[in-house]
């Protein structure tokens, strides 16, 4: 589907949609395509909301990674003489009920927050995109049986499913892991196989099959790539939907477990002391808020270029 | 104009204070009591949720009672004797009391409840373990009923107070089949109303209740209604109180101080009846299974810094597994346990083997470390986190592991744990045989798998003896035991807090945490 | 159009088969025995041998599951272990909340999602621009357990307009609704932003504006129309994820409906329960998709050929 860029401010005519139609999801459009996209990238990021996103994601990430040099405590060190002290010089966020430096311990959980999403994302994409590929390619028997199979899965609304796969394995980290992964694999198996199916009929699939390249092959060198796009813009959104979730779980008693710090939990325990210490619930609630908010923006933008919708997204 | 206002509103109050007075004396009002969970059922033999005694004391009504200080006075018998050797107790009942359908209650309606309680068929979850001793209920006359055990057994008045134990009419509960879950015919000042499915659970006033205790007037009492409304989610609990929607508040620790600074509000409180933590260690997993190393622990924790930080100085330290609340707590035993004293600790670690190695104990090339399982209960969490990083100051790894209560008592009860973090509420020190008894491995609460005869003989003699002072020191002898063995390392005992809106006259607060509301009413 | 339908109709058959598989399974891949499973530890031996015998437990797992099936189309869900009530019963006490909170949070959403979306595809300001698109994403981003809690607190505490708890009536059912609406508004806002710039530039609409048609009229009378069909797809599809989100809403705002119940069950390990509510939500909301589906191909034809 076609779809206009924003006009720019002051501009009355609509611009032509020109730039979409160039831009889809083809790994073969010749040498100008890998130009286009990128002058099509650059023009979408210069708005101010994939911007901010992109923004908010490079100083997460930065602050993740960098974690361990730039807090100056042990995010589990109790400071017996600051319970619960507001934000000052010594504690930036302040200290929690424990006398622990909520920003030592924002930046861990945070740290904690993403490998919880990028786990569960990478483990649902590491199960649905061969099936999408194989669905896709194969047709037929196959594919509706493997249709069949993610529409079961689908037909559980997604943190009803993650519950009960917690009710049965029991809480904990690991597990708020698989049961994410397991009520978002659909949606990947599904986006692989749609857009496998449509390229399974271009011309260069169809040449390198008569040309006598095994599926396997096919599978992996030509059909894959053409996937790429699409999932990218669907695992930017879906890293977002699952640090939601894991909090979610959290809160409902069934996510990660303290001690670790990861940010749904320390939210939920802050809640209790919403009126007392503002602090303790405001800096990770933000944190989250702009971590997801951060996907969500790019992920927008990744989608405008590429045209993907990510509107199938499950709750 | 300021002046105005104050005299204003002074005069306001005495209007109210006025009309409160004039009210104290007709029925009329209601009371929102906020609860945590919604009761599984209200059927007293039949709950197995905690939420239900929140509940049960305004419906139902058991043989012997406890006034506000926790001392036996008649409920629904009015005098109780036992005979020469302990095995039979005569019961006298009242002879003025009906169930909440009429029907009256006598000797027959009494029997027909304990045998329904101890009926397998009835599955009872607590009722039937009260009454295990008791071989069965004779009524003797129209308002005398016997009961004869199989051997003597001094918790069974205590146990008669319970609220399991609350007299059910047998006859409905037969007639009414699974409906007699949500609308039990028992005895109480209040009845079964209107049951909204996880939301709220009215109760009405009984108006021909003529049997109450002797701590309240004599007569029905005079709220028309209780309600209580299910909130899981204690801040939106403590929401709902401050925005004036709920009454009667169990409140949070972190909320105590907000409350009472508000000024505004009335606020009861009153020590556990129990311990609100305490660490038990597996005496067969490493590094528990030596002597030595379980000693040295009680002096390296900071039992009152644990108080300060996690229970936000709403309580005190434990010292041993009886909190002074409960009637068999040694007074000596804060003299007798360790305190603390790190250097002491470590030296016993030395002792046991164990040398620093770049900042870690070490025996062996094994590192002292171990893990500590707990639930989500208030103050375990925050506790165990405390004590894993007092600890990691002295060269000790600890980890925490949270999972859910359920599957805590289950890991337990296997033995899977190094060590565990629990507490406990109860009204007697009999809670001892819980934990104690070597009969209790692997199927009951002996958390620590210790099994010792010296301490199964002391548990058999408090409960058979009828002596006071030799249970009275068989448990004190129990307890040191318990220190000097290391089994357990109480940890604090905490205060409960219940706050109550202004408009809310009368309420007296038990000792053992009960808030009556026989002569409560509406401003 | 005959053909198509019974497709899809075999296809709905084999889901509902799936998902009752699904569940009656769930109860055997809880580790350990699925009879202590369902009573918890404190069962006796003879209890354990009772529930056995009566739930068909030592029969080969087919009987069991075409028993499951037989008695689940009867409406006998078993008994709750917790309460001893039928788990029906419990379902249909709960349910009715559970529908009016996502009916009231469909309707807020659709609303505020098509306004926000039009917006969006409408506005010549760069500035609006930036707020209607970031503003509803943060809607999607917030943790509903915590806006929850920050609506109740200005909304119930602070400005008093609605009680925190308890029922009066639809005032009670607003602040649940706008937490449960949120982030799903967020994503009508955005498909409705795509599809009518989308069809803005079609055809019709660039005919309707160079015969000079008022820009605000092209919008209202063709844009929209043509915007609104895909928007109802995704409010169908969002009726999971409002049913999901709806367990922690209910927590947050001490609601009685489905979702409360079955973290009430996960906690007590009720499984009955928890399979119950599963199996219930599950089959409406694949009801609900097909019916959307249905209506949807009868609207527009070409539809049913994708």
């Amino acid at each position: 589907m076609a779809r206009a860029t924003r006009p720019a401010a002051g501009s009355v005519a609509p611009e032509p949609a020109e730039a979409a139609p160039e831009v889809r999801s083809e790994a073969t459009r010749g040498e100008s395509h890998g130009r286009r996209v990128r002058r099509a990238l650059l023009r979408r990021f210069r708005r101010p909301g994939a911007l901010l996103g992109v923004v908010l994601l490079l100083v997460l990430l930065a602050a993740a990674v960098l974690a361990p040099s730039i807090r100056r405590h042990d995010p589990t060190a109790i400071h017996y003489r600051a319970l619960q002290v507001g934000p000052d010089a010594e504690f930036w966020f302040g200290t929690d009920d424990l006398g622990r430096s909520v920003f030592a311990r924002v930046l861990h959980g945070l740290r904690t927050s993403l490998w919880i999403g990028a786990a569960s994302v990478g483990l649902a994409l590491v199960i649905g995109v061969p099936l999408g590929l194989v669905a896709g390619y194969a047709g037929g028997r196959l594919d509706a049986a493997i249709v069949r199979l993610l529409e079961i899965d689908l037909a559980f609304p997604s943190i009803l499913l993650a519950i009960a796969i917690v009710a049965v394995l029991g809480p904990g980290t690991m597990n708020t892991v698989y049961a994410i992964a397991a009520s978002t694999v659909p949606i990947y198996a599904l986006t692989v196989r749609s857009t496998t199916r449509a390229l399974a009929q271009r011309d260069y699939v169809q040449a390198a099959r008569a040309l006598g390249a095994s599926d396997g092959r096919i599978l992996l060198r030509h059909l894959l790539p053409g996937v790429v796009p699409p999932l990218l813009v669907i695992t930017t959104v879906n890293v977002g939907s699952a640090v939601l979730a894991a909090a979610g779980l959290g809160y409902l008693g069934l996510g990660a477990q303290p001690p670790t710090p990861e940010l749904g939990t320390m939210l939920s325990e802050a809640r209790a002391y919403l009126r007392q210490a503002w602090w303790m619930s405001v800096f990770p609630g933000l944190t989250i808020t702009c971590l997801v908010l951060g996907m969500n923006l790019v992920g927008d933008a990744l989608g405008d270029v590429y045209d993907v919708r990510a509107a199938g997204k499950r709750g | 104009m300021k002046f105005r206002t104050v005299v204003g509103s002074l005069l306001a109050c005495l209007a109210l204070a006025l009309a409160g007075v004039g009210l104290a004396q007709t029925p009329g009002g209601s009371v929102v009591i906020a609860i945590n969970a919604e009761p599984d059922s209200l059927d007293p033999q039949k709950s197995a949720t905690a939420v239900v005694n929140q509940v049960m004391r305004y419906i139902g009504d058991t043989l012997v009672n406890k006034d506000l200080d926790g001392n036996y006075i008649p409920g629904l018998a009015t005098s109780w004797t036992p005979s020469a050797d302990d095995t039979v107790w005569t019961f006298t009942l009242r002879e003025d009391v009906t169930f909440h359908n009429g029907r009256p209650m006598n000797a027959e309606a009494v029997r027909a409840s304990f045998l329904r309680a101890k009926d397998p068929a009835t599955q009872s979850a607590v009722a039937a373990g009260l009454l295990a001793p008791v071989d069965d209920v004779v009524a003797v006359g129209e308002y005398t009923v016997e009961f004869h055990l199989a051997r003597p057994y001094y918790l069974l008045i205590e146990n008669l107070t319970q609220q399991a134990l609350a007299v059910v009419d047998a006859q409905a509960a037969a007639e009414l089949g699974a409906d007699f879950n949500r609308r039990p015919v028992l005895t109480g000042p209040w009845k079964v109303g209107p049951w909204a499915s996880g939301s709220q659970i009215t109760l009405e006033r009984n108006p021909a209740y003529a049997w109450g205790p002797e701590y309240a007037h004599d007569g029905a009492p005079y709220l028309e209604t209780i309600v209580f409304q299910v909130i899981p989610d204690q801040a939106t609990a403590t929401a709902a109180f401050l925005a004036g929607n709920v009454d009667l508040l169990t409140v949070a620790p972190s909320d105590v101080e907000q409350l009472s600074s508000a000024g505004r509000y009335t606020m009861l409180s009153f020590m556990r009846k129990g311990l609100g933590l305490y660490m038990a260690y597996n005496v067969n997993k490493a590094p528990f299974d030596d002597l030595l190393v379980r000693q040295a622990m009680a002096y390296l924790i900071d039992k009152d810094a644990l108080v300060a930080v996690s229970l936000r100085g709403l309580g005190q330290s434990a010292c041993g597994p009886l909190p002074p609340s409960i009637v068999g707590y040694w007074d000596g035993i804060c003299d007798y346990a360790a305190s603390y004293d790190p250097a002491r600790g470590l030296e016993l670690l030395a002792q046991a083997g164990y040398t620093q190695q770049g900042g870690k104990l070490v025996k062996d090339g094994q590192p002292l470390a171990f893990s500590i399982i707990t639930s989500s209960t208030y103050g375990w969490p925050q506790s165990a986190q405390v004590v894993q990083a007092m600890l990691k100051e002295l060269g000790i790894t600890v980890d925490v592991e949270l999972v859910e209560h359920t599957t805590l008592l289950a890991q337990g009860r296997e033995g899977a744990h190094q060590a565990i973090f629990l507490g406990y509420t109860y009204t007697s020190a009999d809670i001892l045989n819980s934990y104690l008894n070597s009969a209790n491995i692997g199927t009951g609460y002996n958390w620590a798998h210790y099994a010792d005869p010296e301490i199964d003989a002391r548990l058999a003699l408090t409960r058979g003896t009828s002596d006071d002072a030799l249970r009275a020191e068989t448990y004190a002898e129990l307890q040191r035991m318990v220190l000097d063995l290391g089994l357990w390392l109480p940890l604090w005992i905490n205060d409960n807090y219940i706050a109550l809106q202004p408009r809310v006259e009368g309420a007296q607060l038990s000792k053992e945490g009960f808030v009556a509301l026989l002569d409560a009413y509406v401003k | 159009m005959a053909s198509q339908l019974s497709g899809r109709f075999l296809a709905l058959v084999i889901v509902l088969v799936g998902v009752s598989l699904a569940t009656f399974l769930m109860i055997h891949a809880v580790p350990g025995d699925p009879v202590f499973a369902l009573l918890g530890d404190q069962a006796t031996a003879s209890d354990i041998a009772r529930v056995r015998r009566d739930l068909g437990l030592d029969r080969p797992l087919p009987e069991q599951y075409v028993r499951y099936v037989a008695r689940a189309v009867q409406g006998d869900l078993g008994t709750s272990i917790r309460t001893g009530q039928p788990v029906i019963q419990a379902i249909k006490e709960r349910f009715p909340a559970t529908i009016y909170l996502t009916i009231a949070a469909i309707f807020l959403s659709t609303i505020s999602g098509l306004a926000v979306g039009v917006l969006a595809a409408v506005s010549k300001s760069r500035v609006v621009e930036f707020f209607v698109s970031v503003f509803p994403l943060v809607g999607l981003s917030l943790p509903t357990f915590w806006s929850g809690l920050l609506l109740i607190t200005l909304f119930g505490l602070v400005l008093k307009w609605v009680p925190v708890v308890g029922d009066a009536g639809w005032r009670s059912l607003v602040l649940p609704a706008v937490a449960l609406a949120l982030p799903t508004s967020a994503v009508v806002a955005r498909m409705t932003r795509t599809t009518m710039l989308a069809t803005m530039n079609e055809e019709f609409v660039r005919t309707a504006r160079a015969k000079g048609v008022p820009g605000r009229l092209v919008v209202y009378k063709h844009a929209l129309k043509a915007a609104l069909i895909p928007v109802v797809t995704v409010v169908s599809l969002q009726f999971g994820a409002l049913l999901g989100g709806a367990i922690v809403v209910e927590s947050v705002f001490a609601r009685p409906g489905l979702g409360r119940l079955a973290v009430e069950a996960i906690l007590a390990r009720d499984f009955p329960v928890i399979q119950g509510v599963v199996l219930v939500s599950a089959v409406v909301f694949v009801l609900v998709n097909f019916a959307a589906e249905l209506v949807y191909s009868l609207l527009d034809p070409r539809i049913a050929k994708s």
